[in-house]
């Protein structure tokens, strides 16, 4: 099996890259919420929480 | 083993009366049970003096259903049904002072909506050709064959409807009913803040604020122009002639007979348990109630999984509608349709919603939004001769922040009444000879109706289709469940659906599944 020369954890450094920035984005993006928009938030994610139960009822 | 039954129903709403009658038509000997002494659920009246108010449903809509149905039962809809159209469709009152009537005819609806708003004339004729197209739907589907009913949540069935010919041509409408709130479509075509409030309220129906309401509920609206009717007698004449029409094909009907549990050997059932300790038993159990009834009370004894339970109580239900009843000693001139939204202003419905659905705060009386209906307007009948009876819903949650419904019920109501008496029916409050209010904690007591929304279970995206409880039971065997907790959901014609989609389902399952 070849090898490319490059370490695993410098190949993967770019995705690490964008997964800190979508982290970082992500969170500027909550801060600034509502907290109108921060229940709707919730309130969504219960309820995809809840979707593979709800099927078998 | 020998059964008393080869179904036994629970519940004589219209989900549960549809689907005896279907049933006793084919041959199988029903029993339908029913708690209180009258039959119709959240569709019926009760009779106080003379004053008969409705319970919960006002107005027929999607009257083709009903042809469809009795279509299936080979009997003339004429002989059982005498309704009426309802035209206007409704009266608004604006918190302006001005009020203005709704009528069926489109033309005629151009021209009130010129006079409110000469720019959204336009607006209003594409309204009408994009929902026509969606009406063109319904009404094919209404006339398809019952197992399609059935299949409503099935990809192959979805498919089949795909295929169907009104449905193509109307893709971006649906797309735009469907990936929208009711709030985005309504403003789509209006701009004119009265105009978006005539034509984006129809969300109290679903009990969810407009920008949470599926788009598709601007059908409802729509539907006005093709009618909505009142049968003479009141909302209950439709589950009274299905119970006539289920007798006549030889099903029993039981009234003030209280089902205690479903009788279950292992994970199937076998019958019903009666309160007084009867067992009863049957082929087949078909639980015409909420879901959380069912599973809470009903099958208590099943030993289910934890998982089901919370997921039942999990399931959000729509904001209730506490209402009040009034019978009045002289007719009041002012009441001028059948309905009327007494509304306020666009914002205004905006904080209720959310103050009402996310932060348990009830209004003032002057602040809030209400839907007056007037039974004796359209069948004088059903209030003594000369008098008047009006039933009264407002939007509010199920828990209070800082009141409980019980202690504060009444005082409410008279100071709905009062507001009502100064913002648009002057005389009301000086008439009253007669009150009930029904705060949810009391019609959830009287109907069973899980937090006293009976409007059923949320009707948002997460809790339609798959995700509201199944027609046939995917935890107890030879159980299944009808009404408005199940698909589609929402009202007399839900019911009826689900009712339709239950006999079909059991009637397929009757040689195999059953024996």
């Amino acid at each position: 099996m070849g090898t490319s020369g490059k370490s695993p954890l410098r190949s993967a450094l770019p995705f690490v890259i964008c997964l800190f920035l979508g982290a970082c984005l992500g969170a500027a993006w909550a801060m600034r919420l509502d907290d109108e928009q921060r229940r709707r938030i919730q309130k969504n994610l219960f309820e995809l929480r809840e979707l593979p139960f709800r099927v078998f009822i | 083993m020998g059964y008393d039954y080869d179904a036994i129903i629970i519940g004589a709403g219209v989900g549960g009366l549809t689907a005896a009658s279907l049933m006793a038509k084919e041959g199988l000997k029903v029993l339908v049970l029913e708690r209180l002494e009258r039959v119709g659920g959240c569709c019926s009246n009760y009779d106080v003096n003379g004053f008969k108010p409705e319970v919960g449903a006002v107005f027929v809509i999607g009257h083709e259903l009903y042809y469809k149905l009795f279509e299936l039962l080979d009997l003339p809809l004429e002989e059982y049904l005498d309704w009426d159209i309802i035209d206007p469709v409704y009266q608004v009152y604006f918190e302006d002072g001005n009020d203005v009537a709704l009528p069926r005819d489109i033309d005629e609806m151009a021209r009130v909506v010129r006079d409110i708003a000469p720019r959204d004339v336009d607006g209003y004729y594409r309204y009408c050709r994009d929902l026509g197209k969606v009406q063109d739907i319904i009404t094919g589907f209404t006339r398809n064959p019952m197992p399609e009913i059935r299949d409503l949540t099935k990809l192959s069935s979805l498919a089949r409807l795909f295929a169907t010919k009104a449905i193509v041509p109307s893709v971006p409408v649906q797309m735009k009913l469907g990936l929208n709130n009711l709030e985005k479509v309504v403003k789509s075509y209006f701009t004119d803040p009265k105009l978006q409030l005539i034509f984006g309220w129809e969300n109290m129906y679903a009990g969810l604020p407009a920008h949470r309401c599926f788009g598709l509920f601007a059908m409802i609206t729509y539907m006005g122009h093709m009618g909505y009717f009142y049968p003479k007698g009141g909302m209950i004449s439709i589950p009274k002639a299905l119970a006539r029409i289920a007798q006549d094909f030889g099903a029993e009907l039981r009234l003030e007979a209280e089902v205690d549990g479903i009788v279950l050997e292992g994970r199937e059932a076998k019958g019903v348990r009666m309160a007084d300790g009867e067992v009863l038993t049957a082929r087949a159990v078909v639980s015409n109630t909420h879901s959380r009834f069912t599973y809470f009370n009903l099958l208590r004894d099943a030993g289910l999984p934890g998982w089901v339970t919370r997921t039942v109580r999990r399931q959000p239900c729509s904001i209730p509608a506490p209402m009040f009843y009034v019978g009045l000693s002289e007719r009041l001139d002012s009441v001028k349709a059948h309905m009327s939204l007494v509304a306020q202003g666009n914002e205004q419905v905006d904080n209720i919603w959310t103050d009402f659905y996310d932060r348990g705060l009830l209004y003032r009386a002057a602040d809030g939004m209400y839907l007056v209906i007037d039974p004796s307007f359209d069948d004088p009948d059903l209030a003594p001769p000369g008098k008047q009876v009006l039933y009264v819903i407002y939007i509010a949650p199920y828990k209070l922040k800082y009141h409980d419904w019980d202690d504060i019920a009444d005082d409410w109501a008279c100071e709905c009444i009062d507001y009502l008496d100064k913002r648009c029916y002057p005389g009301l409050a000086s008439r009253v000879e007669w009150m009930d209010s029904v705060p949810p904690t009391e019609l959830e007591r009287r109907l069973n109706v899980a937090e006293g929304a009976f409007f059923g279970i949320e009707m948002s995206l997460p809790n339609m289709g798959p995700f509201r409880p199944n027609y046939r039971s995917r935890l107890i065997d030879r159980l299944y469940q009808a009404g408005q907790s199940t698909n589609p959901g929402l009202g007399v014609p839900g019911a009826m659906i689900s009712g339709m989609a239950v006999a079909s389902l059991l009637l397929n399952d009757w040689p195999k599944r059953l024996s």
